[in-house]
């Protein structure tokens, strides 16, 4: 028996440093793959944005002691890049999110036609961003867009030739429309797989037990896909903190910088203000932000999921 | 963008930036400046990386392909790689890769681009590369401007003065009937056509447009009215000169536009081109948009019947020109040399013009080619009258493009945010002051 029970140990033991093996050599060209893509450029993008840097300067990169990030806090730039973004990022993923919610609860009914309607309401996901972008500026181009043509029709405009992407109070909520009609279905999607994977005994039994929709939705359906919201969420925040296409192709960045965000402050301190330091430390500042934010998303929601449990 | 800062750095070269030293000396390839061969020597066989925007551009690419089609013809020796870049990404594209030391041969820049390049020490001096007879065959006023620490960075192509437009048919109905003379009657015959209200077909009809979106070229067509006011954006030192009387005037007449609905709001200059050519704006500055507006219009070339050109009053106009550039990294100066003296030249300009180029010379042997004179191109000869009396817009400092951006917000500010021209102009001011010094 003792003998069986050593062999059977060393079988097991064996067969463990062979997972352990195989899962190792699985990830390996993953991790290979994200450090030489994500890893090493992070890292030189932050060695940039500690050097004057400059495009059009025949001198060195040199060290500057943090001459970019007092450049960057000091000229009072920062809170307007910071508003402008947490503005885009909360309305774009919130808007996408309730929106999505909707659609994926009546596409997750049974109504008529509802495969032809989940592939027509996909086609906008599809669509190129900078595609994306020209549409929604033609759509909303005061002399000849098709919304102002519609409002004016019925008599909802005080100009009828109304501005709004070069509005300073709507470029903003134009590019958020642009962004929530590309990144809804995505959302949308992942939210159906989910609710198709609610236990329907769970949902029978709310009903047996008196709950209207409302509360099946509130108390049975939406803790059930919890992890699902948080991952599309998280997914539409950092997909949402990095748009530069839309913001860019629609309003680049203005009016009078009302739509610039750190991805756009980025890229205009770097080319065309000739800077890649400055523009460097934007992108770092803001990287610094969002994960701090990824993170402590994560800790919130891994607590609240594992109360569910 | 941290991918491409990695390739900034990694792709670099002998040194730790990848920049190569300027003014190298014209490399000895045999032959004289001319490119001719000596009897005795077969020429080395070359290829020119040739970077420029027009090749992806379907309205100009067939006449890029036929210029490069003719110099190959000319030089057989000599062999192009043409790379199209989207003109968005032009100038970025030459800035990372001149840093990492794979700059193309040459390039076709635009003319506000020049002296960026040249602070990033990424153009050759010509003097030397290119003959005497060539360089004084150009119009003064053109290549002058090219010319940093007197060395010429690059030569002068296809140059477009700053013109009036204007509707007749509008200027009719709203009985004008003499032309203006000044900006100030400009402005005044613009309110006359606003007040017509709308067109047959129920749209808007503006008096003026105004390029006004947060784009470099809003901020440079803005330029002549500042010179209308007598004010300039830099003076002969280089040091900004925006917080002045004269700036605060020009401003205050825009804002006056704005508050008249005489302008579209927030139109960039291809949204005016479309309204100009619909028969619904009165007056409007453009370059060479003659063969754009035919394109644009319902009309076609009955259009041209419609509209006039003219002169911007009180010779206020800027000349815009693109610029051939060679490599400060080039291994091939006098194939280079060859490749830009061509493209300036009569064969290239003919070439160009004949595929859809419809473009001005920049060198007084290509004004005289058959292409100008033919009666149905009579518009050319405005255009090439224009330019010999245009000023170069002051374009010297490196920090022009996003000067030209804070001038472009500064519009919006006081046209559509309706803010104090006084004020909005002090910190334009500190702002392009800063974006020149740094």
């Amino acid at each position: 028996m003792k003998t069986n029970s050593l062999a059977s140990r060393g079988g097991w033991m064996k067969k463990r440093h062979i997972d352990r093996f195989f899962l190792t050599a699985c990830l390996i060209p993953a991790i290979i793959l994200i450090t030489i893509v994500v890893l090493i450029p992070v890292l030189q993008a932050v060695q940039i944005s500690l050097m004057d840097y400059k495009f059009i300067s025949k001198q060195a990169p040199a060290w500057n002691n943090f001459g970019n990030y007092k450049t960057l806090f000091r000229s009072g730039d920062f809170t307007v890049y910071l508003k402008n973004t947490s503005i885009y990022i909360f309305f774009a993923v919130s808007i996408s999110f309730g929106l999505a919610l909707f659609l994926s609860l009546l596409l997750n009914s049974k109504i008529k036609g509802r495969n032809v309607m989940r592939g027509m309401i996909f086609m906008s996901w599809t669509i190129p961003s900078v595609v994306n972008a020209l549409l929604w500026t033609w759509l909303f181009q005061p002399q000849y867009g098709v919304l102002n043509y519609i409002f004016n029709t019925f008599g909802w405009l005080a100009n009828e030739n109304q501005t709004w992407v070069q509005h300073p109070q709507l470029a903003m909520v134009t590019i958020i429309i642009a962004a929530v009609w590309a990144q809804t279905p995505y959302m949308m999607v992942m939210l159906l797989a989910g609710l198709q994977s609610v236990s329907s005994e769970l949902v029978e039994a709310a009903k047996i037990d008196g709950a209207g929709r409302f509360n099946i939705l509130r108390y049975v359906q939406i803790p059930s896909i919890r992890p699902v919201i948080d991952t599309a969420v998280l997914i539409s925040v950092m997909t949402n903190s990095q748009m530069y296409t839309v913001i860019y192709n629609m309003t680049q960045g203005g009016p009078m910088n009302k739509t610039t965000t750190f991805s756009i402050a980025a890229y205009q301190e770097a080319f065309t203000g000739y800077n890649l330091g400055l523009g460097a430390a934007t992108g770092v500042v803001w990287l610094i932000i969002i994960g701090l934010i990824v993170f402590l998303y994560k800790t919130y929601s891994e607590r609240k999921i594992s109360g569910y449990l | 963008m941290a991918a491409l800062m990695v390739f900034v750095i990694a792709c670099g070269g002998g040194d730790n930036t990848g920049k190569s030293n300027t003014g190298n000396p014209p490399a000895s390839s045999g032959g004289s400046a001319s490119g001719t061969a000596s009897p005795s020597k077969e020429p080395e066989q070359v290829t020119l990386k040739f970077m420029n925007w027009g090749s992806v551009e379907a309205a100009t690419k067939p006449g890029y392909e036929a210029m490069v089609a003719a110099f190959e013809k000319k030089y057989p020796h000599i062999k192009i790689e043409n790379v199209g870049v989207p003109f968005n990404q032009m100038l970025d594209q030459i800035l990372v890769q001149h840093s990492a030391g794979s700059s193309p041969d040459v390039m076709i820049l635009h003319g506000t681009w020049t002296s960026a390049m040249n602070a990033a020490g990424a153009l050759q001096p010509l003097d030397e590369l290119i003959p005497a007879d060539v360089q004084s065959d150009f119009y003064p006023n053109l290549i002058g401007n090219l010319k940093y620490d007197d060395e010429l960075v690059g030569l002068p192509w296809t140059p477009a003065p700053s013109t009036l437009y204007y509707n007749k048919e509008l200027l009719k109905q709203a009985g004008i009937t003499e032309l203006p003379t000044s900006f100030k009657e400009v402005r005044e015959m613009a309110k006359q056509i606003a007040a017509l209200g709308k067109t047959d077909t129920g749209n808007t009809i503006y008096g003026f447009g105004l390029s006004s979106q947060r784009l470099f070229n809003s901020g440079f067509y803005f330029i002549p009215y500042i010179w209308e006011q007598g004010g300039d954006l830099t003076n002969e030192a280089g040091e900004v000169t925006l917080d002045t009387p004269e700036v605060v005037k020009a401003f205050e007449a825009t804002k006056q536009l704005f508050t008249d609905k005489v302008t579209p709001v927030g139109a960039d200059i291809k949204e005016l081109r479309n309204l100009f050519a619909q028969g619904q704006l009165g007056f409007y500055v453009d370059i060479d948009a003659y063969g754009i507006l035919l394109d644009l219009s319902p009309k076609k070339t009955a259009f041209a019947n419609d509209f006039g050109m003219m002169r911007l009053p009180d010779d206020n106009a800027f000349y815009l020109e693109y610029v051939l550039g060679m490599s400060s990294q080039t291994k091939h100066q006098e194939e280079a040399a060859l490749f830009l003296e061509f493209m300036s030249g009569a064969e290239a300009m003919t070439a160009y013009n004949n595929n859809g180029g419809n473009r001005t010379p920049a060198r007084e042997s290509s004004a005289a080619i058959d292409y100008y004179q033919k009666p149905e191109n009579a518009h050319m000869q405005f255009y090439i009258e224009a330019i010999q009396n245009a000023r170069p817009l002051p374009v010297r400092n490196p920090g022009f493009v996003k000067a030209m951006e804070e001038v472009a917000e500064a519009i919006q500010r006081v046209g559509i945010n309706n803010e104090e021209p006084a004020k909005v102009v002090k910190e334009l001011q500190a702002k392009v002051n800063a974006i020149y010094t740094q």
